[in-house]
């Protein structure tokens, strides 16, 4: 997790002075709160299957057995191959394996969150950044363009781009980058702006620092902990429009196994078979609230207003 | 320049939120030309090419492009972006000019009033749930209560939204048999989709309405209060909540805007006439007018619920105004 | 209670007091309303859409036509037109019913109905019945009582194809033709009321309709009001039968249908239908590979169509290889399903690629929501191409991304297959042949000089002789590996018990053919 972030902490002493939340500090935290204990684990898991996916899953989540199409949890159905296989959550209206495709369906959903996520917050970030520092005109046309992308709803955005061009992996990922950028422009600004004319900076400053020095020294570490939290919730956001993408048609082509195409196509057979919607249901509710839960607990455990109740 | 104070701002956002549109929908405009020949969707099964061109000319597609491009913003200004797709292109077109009928603005206006009940109905009733929510957990702070609502409000904000209308639709109008599953008409039509719309904006809303309430209540005037032994619900409700304000009225406005978004998917589900199914419709069958005229309202309405807010702040905070 | 009754009792004292100034009415059924959900909102009221029936839902109450199918026998029976004859090769005259006005007053006459016939085939419309047309139909008024509709060629099947006309009101289409899009006004034994877009069309019992006092009307009206609601979600549409909202729901999958027969208050009907699902593959193109009957037979024989059918399609009779089942003209019982045969696709593709072919790409495509689960159809197909080294792509594509390519002729660029349904009330091969097979139908998957001078020959023909000549090209379709049929759609609604409900394989929602026990 995040090996160290540097923060004021306000409140302790009577003066503003640097202190460093060590990791051990967020460990112990952690340990104290089981919900968020609960929900890290899980991303952890979550994570390691998604990127392990072919070889810890035994099945193809592509090979349809059209013959075994349907069954329940704990079924047992003959493999194409002549083997038993074993469906601990059942098969899909294709006879593919629920589990299998929700595993490597995770990948695709979290790839599509986090290269996402990763792109935009760069783009964001790197604008917000030299917007704050540099200001004037620099600052006015990457403030204009944050709110000219905040005064339309980015899904609708992202849903008439994609009824354009197609959806896919690749539209969508790009398509979500250039939309969802605009919310770290503005969280780095904002940071940026607080801290240039900080007393720090100003010392760093006087004795000569750079700029570049100074945004690496002084602004960008500052910025680690609320970046964070805000792509996690980012991803959780990403991963839900995925899934309302697909209701509409505009997300993930099948074959691609993704948990949004799944639900899509679950929900004809909700009444019949209800695993086929409610297990890829469950997977993106329980991530989303795990990234909720996550980034709730590090902006509370970063936050130096709050942080005192928690920590100490 | 334009003016001073509240009404030279005022000027100065419907200025800015004009602007927008026109940026927007000239947007739209050139990507909506990029997805393949009206005509020939018009015409579809049996039409012959002579008849396609035929066709793109009374449309006007065989003029040069900024030509249609002025046309198109010279229509907008007058509330006019086009006719649509939906009857087929058939003889009054030949017979000069299309029937009212036929324009694709007053089809989709037709569609706001529902889309305004729905909305309006889910974020009044999400402050009403989500304001007590908030308020509770911030006063007892760490309790298994705050916890309680903490993860409740957490997982209203991570459920697939049409998932859970459909179980909705399952528990209560099936099951039940309380409510109607789906349609348009009588008050408890609107329950169903409005609370499957709600989860979201009230896990939000509570949220923001305890984190800012916490921030409030651990201010040194309030605990100079509780120190007085002012009871704690009076604090909560006049001291902190007026202080707390901005952050949650930020908060119920962004919800409006992602509730504009929601409404397309739920309004499918089930078979409310607002705009966001028009909006599922008119991609469909790619009725390039009528999906110009939806987005066009969709971002219109945005648009106003942002004026809505920044007004709200500057009659929160006054300062706002000098900005 | 009360209220209704006494409404009930005063339109029957208006209707007694009018039955004797204007001689005999109809007592309304009493049935009460009718809901119905279907799957989506018209686009339009035209007159035209009524040729299938799920383009506008229920609208054949409201317009009717000269011809009808009988829902047992599928013979062709009279409607409007009492009689009809072939008078010349290229001319048929239909003598029309007498005493017949429209809902707007206007009586329905041989110069109405010839106004309405031209109305709607005529080339500047450019109506998407026309795909259904043949040669070119017009049509004039010989008397009063006498239509002249006159086609281009010889069509010994226009009795038959004339079922697909919706006739309505002249006087609107001569004076108020935009209202044509909106406002249907035809003959039939409800009289349209409104369409709230978005929401609902409804309709009212006509006491004025025909068949209330003719001798062989095609049913008796029982609801007294007519409702088209329309939900695109099928569980919703379920749903509002199971919770009593609607008395028709559309389109249930097969285990829909078993969980409706299952529970009580509720059931399933299932039919077969005149509409088939099939998957064509384009026949020329810039991958010439495409055109060659070794790489189609590879392409054919590595999809396991019955399978498909059995586990995916659910409700699906079986064809024979071809698209019409045993019943059409021009069927050949000798021909059978493509086998799935994947050791010898891949046998056939790895040797194709040993002679240096390079394979193409095949785009599977279907229309979202034509058939319950083709997607997961189209997704199979797909896997199964690949399973024997044929790449592929597969897509669900919205009507509006679909349509323009289903019906445009192949571009040499495209490598390019559809899963899609497609109707055929005419049960003759020769309207499929003229649509899929010659070189002038837009949709056609080949061209072929030769094949369509037999066609043009076979569909002049009447009889024997027509089905023999047919039934050697459904041969020679098949072994070209053009399309392969999946199977004959059945169509299943959900209804509440005791629900009865006469209909044929055109599966159409008439409500003088339902009542309620």
């Amino acid at each position: 997790m995040a090996a160290s972030s540097s923060v004021s902490r306000p409140g302790t002493t009577g003066e503003e002075r640097q202190a460093r939340v060590t990791a051990r500090d967020l460990a112990a935290a952690l340990a104290r709160d089981w919900v968020v204990l609960l929900a890290v684990v899980f991303l952890v898991v979550l994570v390691a299957a998604a990127v392990l996916a072919h070889l810890l899953m035994p099945y193809d989540p592509l090979l349809p057995n059209i013959f075994a199409g349907r069954r329940p949890p704990f079924s047992e159905t003959r493999g194409l191959d002549g083997g038993v296989q074993l469906h601990l959550l059942g098969t899909d209206a294709l006879g593919r394996d629920m589990l299998t495709r929700l595993v490597y369906g995770a990948r695709a959903s979290l790839s599509v969150g986090v290269v996402a996520v990763a792109v935009s917050a760069v783009i964001g970030t790197t604008l917000g950044l030299f917007a704050g520092f540099l200001g004037g005109r620099v600052d006015t046309v990457v403030m204009r363009t944050v709110d000219a992308f905040q005064a339309v709803p980015s899904l609708l955005v992202a849903l008439f781009v994609l009824f354009i061009i197609g959806g896919g992996l690749v539209n969508m990922v790009v398509i979500f980058a250039l939309v969802r950028w605009v919310v770290y422009a503005r969280l780095a600004r904002g940071i940026t702006l607080s801290y240039r004319e900080s007393s720090y900076v100003e010392a760093a400053r006087s004795i000569g620092a750079t700029d570049l020095r100074i945004i690496f020294r002084h602004i960008l570490p500052n910025m680690f902990s609320p970046l964070l939290v805000l792509a996690t919730l980012e991803v959780a956001l990403l991963i839900l429009a995925e899934a309302g993408l697909s209701f509409l048609g505009f997300g993930l082509k099948p074959p691609e196994p993704s948990w949004g195409l799944m639900i899509a196509r679950g929900r004809e057979y909700l009444r019949e078979a209800w695993w086929m919607i409610t297990f890829p249901g469950l997977a993106v509710f329980l991530t989303t609230l795990s990234l909720n839960l996550f980034a709730n607990w590090l902006r509370t455990i970063t936050d130096p207003v709050q942080r005192w109740r928690w920590l100490i | 320049m334009i003016g001073h104070g509240l009404g030279g701002y005022f000027v100065r956002r419907l200025l800015g939120s004009a602007i927008m549109l026109l940026l927007v929908m000239s947007a739209v405009f050139f990507a909506d030309r990029q997805i393949g020949d009206p005509a020939r969707m018009v015409l579809g099964v049996a039409a012959t090419e002579e008849d396609v061109r035929e066709l793109r000319e009374r449309m006007g597609l065989e003029d040069p492009l900024w030509v249609q491009y002025r046309r198109f913003v010279l229509g907008m200004v007058q509330g006019d972006l086009g006719d649509t797709f939906r009857y087929g292109i058939s003889k009054p077109f030949a017979h000069g000019g299309m029937p009212e009928s036929r324009k694709t603005l007053p089809i989709a206006a037709e569609r706001l009033p529902a889309t305004f009940v729905l909305g309006g109905v889910t974020i009044v009733f999400a402050i009403l749930v989500a304001l007590p929510l908030g308020i509770y957990a911030a006063m007892r702070p760490r309790t298994a209560g705050d916890r309680t609502v903490n993860v409740l409000s957490l997982a209203g904000v991570s459920i697939v939204e049409y998932w859970f209308a459909l179980i909705l639709i399952l528990v209560f109008a099936v099951q039940l048999d309380w409510l109607p599953t789906s349609g348009y008409g009588t008050p408890a039509h609107v329950i169903l989709p409005a609370l499957a719309l709600s989860l979201r904006p009230i896990g939000r809303i509570t949220q923001i309405a305890r984190s800012s309430m916490l921030d409030e209540l651990a201010k040194p005037h309030i605990t100079a209060a509780r120190g007085r032994g002012v009871p704690i619900t009076r604090i909560a409700s006049i001291h902190a909540l007026k202080n707390a304000a901005i952050p949650i009225v930020t908060t119920i406005g962004d919800e409006t805007v992602n509730v504009v978004t929601g409404v397309i998917i739920i309004e499918t589900v089930f078979g409310w006439p607002g705009i966001g199914a028009l909006t599922v419709d008119a991609l469909a069958i790619r009725d390039v007018p009528l999906i110009e005229a939806t987005i066009f309202l969709l971002v219109l309405i945005v648009l106003g619920i942002n004026l809505v807010i920044d007004l709200a702040y500057m009659a929160l905070n006054p300062r706002v105004r000098l900005r | 209670m009360a209220g209704r009754n006494s409404r009930h009792a005063l339109r029957a004292a208006v209707l007694g007091v009018l039955a004797l100034a204007a001689g005999p009415a109809y007592a309304l059924g009493g049935g009460g309303e009718l809901v119905i959900v279907a799957n989506q909102e018209p686009q339009s009221m035209q007159a035209q859409v009524t040729y299938k029936e799920v383009n506008g839902v229920g609208l054949r109450n409201v317009i009717e036509q000269l011809t009808r199918l009988d829902p047992r026998t599928n013979e062709v029976k009279p409607m409007l037109a009492t009689r009809w004859e072939q008078v010349e090769p290229r001319v048929w005259h239909f003598e029309l019913r007498d005493g017949v006005t429209f809902h707007d007053g206007t009586p329905f006459d041989a110069e109405a109905a010839a106004v309405s016939i031209n109305w709607l085939w005529n080339p500047e419309n450019n109506y998407s019945v026309r795909e259904m047309m043949g040669p070119q139909i017009t049509a004039e008024a010989v008397d009063a009582a006498t239509v002249a509709v006159i086609t281009a060629e010889p069509d010994p099947l226009l009795p038959r194809r004339i079922y697909l006309g919706g006739v309505t009101s002249a006087k609107q289409i001569l004076e108020d033709p935009a209202s044509h899009d909106v406002h249907p006004i035809g003959t039939g034994p409800y009289v349209f009321e409104e369409w709230k877009q978005g929401q609902y069309w409804t309709a009212t019992a006509n006491p004025d309709w025909w068949g209330n006092t003719a001798e062989d009307p095609y049913g008796e009206i029982f609801f007294d009001r007519l409702r088209i609601v329309w939900r695109p979600e099928p569980i919703v549409r379920a749903a509002m039968v199971e919770s009593g909202e609607a008395q028709v729901a559309m389109f249930l999958t097969k285990e829909e249908c078993g969980r409706f027969d299952a529970k009580d208050g509720i059931k399933c009907i299932v039919k077969g239908s005149d509409t088939f699902l099939q998957f064509r593959l384009d026949y020329h193109g810039a991958a010439p590979l495409l055109a060659d009957p070794r790489f189609r037979k590879a392409i054919f024989t590595s999809i396991d169509w019955e399978g498909i059918r059995l586990n995916l399609m659910g409700l699906g009779e079986a064809l024979q290889g071809q698209m019409l089942p045993s019943v059409a003209t021009g069927f050949h019982d000798g021909i059978r399903q493509y086998p799935y045969d994947p050791a010898g696709a891949r046998a056939i593709v790895d040797e194709l690629k040993a002679g240096g072919a390079d394979i193409p790409s095949v785009h599977v495509s279907t229309r979202l929501g034509s058939t319950p689960r083709n997607g997961e159809m189209v997704e199979a197909m797909g896997a199964m191409l690949t399973s024997v080294g044929i790449p592929n792509t597969v897509a669900v594509e919205e009507p509006g991304v679909f349509n323009p390519r289903a019906v445009s002729k192949p571009t040499p660029e495209r490598a390019y297959a559809w899963l899609h349904v497609q109707a055929n009330p005419l049960m003759d091969y020769g309207a499929t042949f003229g649509a899929h097979f010659s070189c002038g139908g837009i949709v056609s998957v080949f061209c072929d000089p030769d094949f369509d001078a037999r066609v043009a020959e076979a569909a002049s023909m009447t009889g024997k002789e027509r089905h023999e000549a047919l039934r050697a090209l459904v041969k020679e379709g098949h072994d070209r590996y053009v399309v392969a049929p999946v199977g004959l759609l059945q169509r299943a609604y959900g209804v509440p018990e005791g629900f009865a409900w006469e209909f044929g394989p055109d599966h159409r929602i008439v409500a003088v053919n339902m009542r309620m026990n």
